[in-house]
């Protein structure tokens, strides 16, 4: 019996390291025969070390701008704000444009578009000119950015290159009823930075099975935005991105 | 009693099936776990969120089946704006230890997704819902003949939203858009080489300045 045993956590072991080996040499798999494309290796750890943050602006300083606000206990398990998916980034790089939209739109129930958002970014006056379906917007406009709230009767606070935490999350949500807009940076295969980021609407949390979710609100170019529910844990951080800003305490001024 | 010169042979043909076994399939997940996630993913989603996942109703989630395994390649900004006219593109385009599995309908057709990663060796699930990337091959499927989908590779390059399948022909690597985007002259399911399709993005990659696109 003991032998039966011994020889079952060898067959597993083996199996593990079959697998392991595997994913190893896929990492390094080619399209066809071409040279070799770079491999994936430990995302994080090789971090090139970023620029000391500054001091995180309290969380929920609600001595500041809750004070009034009834004690809130968030729902522990869920909550949804029920945005609608309707909007669409106008250009495939205003993903800050049109998180920038929807929160707006949740919170004021009005619609600032993209392009003025643009305009007033740029200091520009041309990216609402579309005089003709097809016609191209000028160069100048076609740029990645971030939210400018307070231009929109808005004030947020934001992280520095840190997700927030699970229970700031709910109590935006649940409390607050407000949206985040949360951001990762893209990172090469050993974890760096490698240009430009993405921004997305957190609009709900969930925790089922004792994994905790977040509902994301993923804005889109080509269709209407992507309704996703991922792991706190890869909202956090994952290998195609490490965390960017995030803003939070969205309200209207 | 089993002499060890057995378990050795035992454990030797089990080790070469096993490699056999996994080698053979273009699986990186095991379909255990798609099973299992696709229950979990007809947990998370509320009946009033369906139309937002692109869905008809629960019974076509579960109904659902793990299609093809999509394992994440993408192309940097910094690396595009780096990119020379006849630079190798194959060194910029970067393996990612995320796998995306579509779901399937019975006809074959994708209707959403469940992302892995893999974490400490082991794929979890991380994601529900359908990616841009996917969404945008679904919208070829039938356009993009299904043995070029099942062959190529999907090369996403999120920061200017743009994806392509990659596909190797008579050793050169070609790129099969899967959009229409007039300004950058590309048309959906038009083949070109990765090398002329990377060298019309480099003016648009080189003008981006801001932090999230």
């Amino acid at each position: 019996m003991n032998k039966l045993k011994y020889i079952l956590f060898i067959f597993l072991g083996i199996l593990s390291l079959v697998s392991s080996c595997n994913d190893s040499n896929r990492s390094k798999m080619r399209l066809a025969s071409a040279p070799p494309l770079r491999t994936e290796s430990s995302p994080i750890s090789k971090m090139e070390p970023s620029p000391p943050p500054p001091p995180d602006k309290t969380l929920f300083p609600d001595e500041d701008h809750g004070a009034h606000a009834p004690p809130c206990t968030p729902d522990p398990n869920r909550s949804d704000l029920m945005i609608p998916d309707t909007i669409r980034q106008e250009e495939p790089v205003w993903c800050w444009a049109a998180c920038t939209q929807i929160v707006i739109q949740k919170l004021k129930d009005t619609t600032i578009r993209q392009c003025v958002q643009a305009n007033n970014r740029f200091h520009l006056t041309v990216c609402c000119n579309e005089s003709r379906p097809g016609d191209f917007r000028p160069d100048e406009c076609i740029n990645a950015g971030r939210p400018e709230f307070k231009k929109y009767g808005l004030t947020a606070d934001s992280t520095f290159n840190k997700p927030l935490e699970w229970a700031d999350i709910q109590k935006q949500i649940d409390c607050r009823k407000a949206p985040i807009c949360a951001s990762w940076r893209y990172v090469d295969t050993n974890g760096r930075p490698n240009g430009g980021g993405h921004m997305a609407v957190i609009s709900g949390y969930k925790r089922e099975n004792g994994i905790k979710y977040v509902l994301i609100l993923n804005p889109n170019f080509d269709e209407p935005s992507f309704y996703g529910w991922q792991t706190y844990s890869s909202y956090r951080t994952s290998p195609i991105g490490i965390h960017g800003d995030d803003f939070y305490n969205i309200r209207k001024q | 009693m089993i002499k060890k010169t057995n378990v050795g042979v035992l454990l030797t043909i089990i080790f070469t099936l096993a490699t056999i076994l996994v080698r053979g399939q273009e699986k990186y997940v095991s379909d255990s776990l798609i099973i299992r996630s696709l229950q979990t993913f007809v947990k998370l989603v509320d009946s009033q969120h369906l139309k937002d996942f692109r869905l008809k109703s629960m019974d076509e989630l579960k109904s659902l089946k793990g299609g093809q395994q999509f394992k994440t390649y993408m192309i940097g900004l910094n690396d595009l704006k780096k990119y020379q006219q006849g630079d190798d593109v194959d060194q910029i385009i970067m393996e990612y230890p995320v796998v995306e599995v579509a779901l399937v309908s019975a006809t074959g057709r994708i209707v959403t997704s469940i992302q892995f990663l893999k974490d400490h060796g082991k794929w979890e699930a991380s994601r529900y819902g359908l990616t841009p990337a996917l969404g945008l091959l679904s919208g070829v499927q039938g356009m993009v003949e299904d043995s070029v989908i099942k062959k190529g590779k999907l090369i996403r390059i999120p920061t200017l939203g743009v994806n392509f399948i990659a596909v190797r022909s008579a050793g050169q690597l070609q790129f099969i858009s899967l959009q229409d985007r007039p300004n950058l002259k590309l048309t959906k399911n038009q083949k070109l080489e990765a090398s002329e399709a990377i060298w019309r993005l480099v003016p648009l990659a080189s003008k981006q300045t801001g932090q999230f696109n």
